[in-house]
């Protein structure tokens, strides 16, 4: 089942390589990984679908990275329907996040 | 005007930093020459090995609670603190990493010991840093040192750059101890939901078999009291992981012991039985589940851990709470009823059938009955080491390393102190010990540091010996149960693998001569009715000791859950 969770997190150098690592470590195969600006200075958007069947914890190991600021699963579905899920940008994804 | 090597130095005061334990190389010299000018302040121990200075670190961490500090150079020297930092990430051991990194213009060039480290230990650091702006010291250290220590603690990586060190900085901006750190996506949780603890306390209340499971985070928020007091007023028997060792005292009336793939029986089946189990700070290890879909199948789950990561992770959850287990113990004290005359014998019958299994089962089996031979025993060992520490006056830590030997010290050594039993458990790094000792020994110079290690976990790490005595370390006592095999590899080989001991026997150096060539005094036990006095010797002898205890070669460790098996699935004997 592929998911697709959205984070906000610091432009940091690392944070894509420690947020990819949670995956890589579970052998999680990315479908399709977006990296954005948001209007918030310092902080960035994070699109990724992948299909794993513990989603939640994977949720939850995202969010234990401290530059990792806000995890949200956005939808779940097949490849197709979840193809042009960086879109999926209202439903508060852009929430303020006090740095 | 400081350099950066300098401002490192004054952060680590600053973060009330005393010891730490280290290697100088290339890239890390800048900073090794600032810190001869603090050595009144802080006092470097030199070992011989920088997997030795991470270890150490650990156990300095794990007697104290306080963050440990190892130090290495670039490349080779960084990659050596590899599995310290691993074993102190499984076991959420607080530790702070610094590395030298070859100089900023030279970073991806492939330059002479240049690895990416922080790279590397993206998956086993809880946060890691690399800085090559002196101006960023002080904020980094600051930040490394929170996230160590607090939340769920664990290892943090502090890369920096040779000209990151060399650096001079007109005027260095020191943040006040007090001023509130910019992490904005770190927020340890530390106060469980009070509805939720309210509806875990009731379960409980309600329960007519309840257990309670004590793992490190108990140890880890020094909340023994308050498990003691829960357990007390809720009657409700308890159960240590490997880590909770210590956590609740042995002795008492509502202690079972230890659980899982070398536990008791009666924990085991009480763990089957158990209608509510109760899980504070622990993380359901699949050493202590065995197979985790038949973990505990008629209980209603309990899960107190303050990494939300954790709640369902191995064992479903019916009620998870994320909190700091001492602020969750509290508030559960607060809702907490004192029980009738009814709860009262509910929970005394449950804990009465848990004692008529311990009966039915422990005579029959082979770890109580010491085998009728003259051959050195490990429970020889054991026993007599045993009785020194019922009847010690001063205090003790026992550190053990990874194998037999280790399972044998969980179980058969009557664990009273919080923070006096410190092993590598998720991790299971053999050669942890003998420098996890010295480390432990720095942090606690007024106690005796027991050492129980196996042959072949000694030859692992054994060069921090001339550390020890070049530190003029005098309270740490080593004992080899050696028995010239790989012993816990041997004896799966015995039990699941027909005997066929591929690569497991292991000779060895003679360890007292080998002790004594490091001016430690060594001593080599292979007679039973020795063992005593031998164990009275090293007490009283004012320098540390090496006891090399010949035991029997192929003696095995009882019960045993053969690995993806239930764990009332048991071998006894």
């Amino acid at each position: 089942m592929t998911h697709t969770l959205v984070a906000l997190v610091r432009d940091r150098p690392a944070v894509l390589n420690r947020a990819v690592s949670v995956l890589r470590r579970r052998g999680v195969v990315i479908e399709q990984l977006v990296l954005d600006r948001t209007e918030q200075p310092g902080v960035n958007r994070m699109t990724v679908s992948l299909d794993t069947k513990n989603v939640d914890q994977v949720v939850e190991q995202l969010r234990r990275l401290i530059d990792v600021l806000t995890v949200r699963k956005v939808a779940t579905g097949s490849a197709t329907e979840s193809n042009n899920a960086h879109h999926f940008q209202a439903d508060g994804a852009d929430e303020h996040v006090t740095d | 005007m400081m350099t950066g090597a300098q401002i490192m130095c004054e952060a680590l005061v600053r973060a009330r930093v005393r010891v730490m334990f280290g290697i100088p190389g290339g890239a890390i010299m800048p900073f090794y020459n600032a810190m001869f000018g603090y050595r009144d302040r802080l006092h470097h121990v030199l070992c011989r090995h920088e997997q030795g200075a991470g270890h150490a670190a650990e156990g300095y961490a794990r007697a104290s609670g306080q963050v440990g500090v190892c130090i290495a150079t670039s490349g080779p020297g960084a990659t050596n603190l590899v599995t310290p930092i691993a074993d102190a990430w499984m076991d959420s051991t607080p530790l702070v990493a610094i590395t030298g990194q070859v100089s900023s213009a030279l970073l991806g060039s492939d330059a002479f010991q240049e690895t990416d480290i922080t790279g590397i230990t993206i998956p086993i650091t809880k946060h890691s840093y690399l800085v090559s702006d002196p101006r960023d010291i002080p904020r980094v250290f600051r930040e490394a040192f929170h996230i160590a220590s607090t939340g769920r603690p664990g290892p943090v990586l502090v890369d920096i750059t040779k000209d990151a060190q060399q650096a001079r900085v007109e005027e260095v901006e020191w943040e006040d101890d007090s001023a509130p750190l910019t992490l904005p996506g770190y927020a340890p949780p530390y106060e469980g939901d009070r509805t939720v603890i309210r509806e875990a306390v009731r379960l409980l209340e309600h329960a007519h078999k309840p257990l309670i499971l004590a793992g490190n985070g108990v140890l880890q928020s020094a909340a023994t009291i308050e498990l003691r007091k829960f357990a007390e007023r809720a009657r409700i028997p308890v159960i240590t992981t490997l880590h909770g060792i210590g956590a609740f005292p042995e002795d008492h009336p509502l202690s079972l012991g230890m659980p899982g793939m070398h536990g008791w029986v009666h924990v085991n089946r009480a763990i089957q039985q158990c209608d509510v189990l109760f899980n504070i700070g622990g993380r359901f290890d699949d050493r202590v589940t065995g197979k985790a879909s038949t973990f505990a199948p008629k209980a209603t789950v309990i899960h107190v851990d303050i990494d939300p990561a954790e709640i369902g992770k191995n064992v479903r959850a019916d009620v998870g709470i994320v909190g700091d287990a001492k602020r969750v113990l509290c508030t559960m004290l607060d809702i907490l009823g004192t029980p009738d005359a009814e709860r009262c014998f509910t929970t005394q019958t449950w804990l009465d059938q848990i004692r008529e299994l311990q009966s039915t089962h422990q005579p029959h089996q082979a770890y109580v009955r010491r085998p009728n031979t003259r051959q050195l025993m490990p429970h020889d060992v054991y026993a007599a080491l045993n009785r020194l520490l019922t009847t010690s006056r001063g205090g003790y830590r026992v550190v053990t390393d990874v194998g037999q030997h280790q399972m044998w010290a969980a179980q058969l050594i009557d664990w009273r102190h919080p923070r006096s039993h410190i092993t590598s458990g998720g991790a299971g790094t053999m050669g942890f010990s003998v420098p996890a000792a010295l480390g432990a020994a720095m942090a606690c110079p007024d106690e005796t540091i027991w050492v129980i290690v196996g042959d072949g976990g000694f030859q692992m790490t054994n060069q921090e010996l001339a550390t020890i005595r070049q530190e003029n370390v005098r309270n740490i006592k080593i004992c080899i149960v050696n028995n010239g095999f790989l012993g816990m590899v041997r004896q799966w080989q015995e039990l699941f693998e027909d005997r066929v001991y591929s690569a497991t026997t292991l000779s060895g150096p003679c360890f007292r001569l080998l002790a004594e060539a490091y001016g430690l005094r060594g001593i080599t036990v292979e007679r039973t009715e020795d063992v005593e006095a031998a164990f009275e010797y090293a007490r009283d002898y004012d320098n540390s000791v090496v006891i090399d205890f010949r035991v029997e070669q192929e003696a095995n460790v009882f019960p045993i859950v053969p690995q993806g098996k239930s764990i009332g699935e048991m071998i006894t004997a």
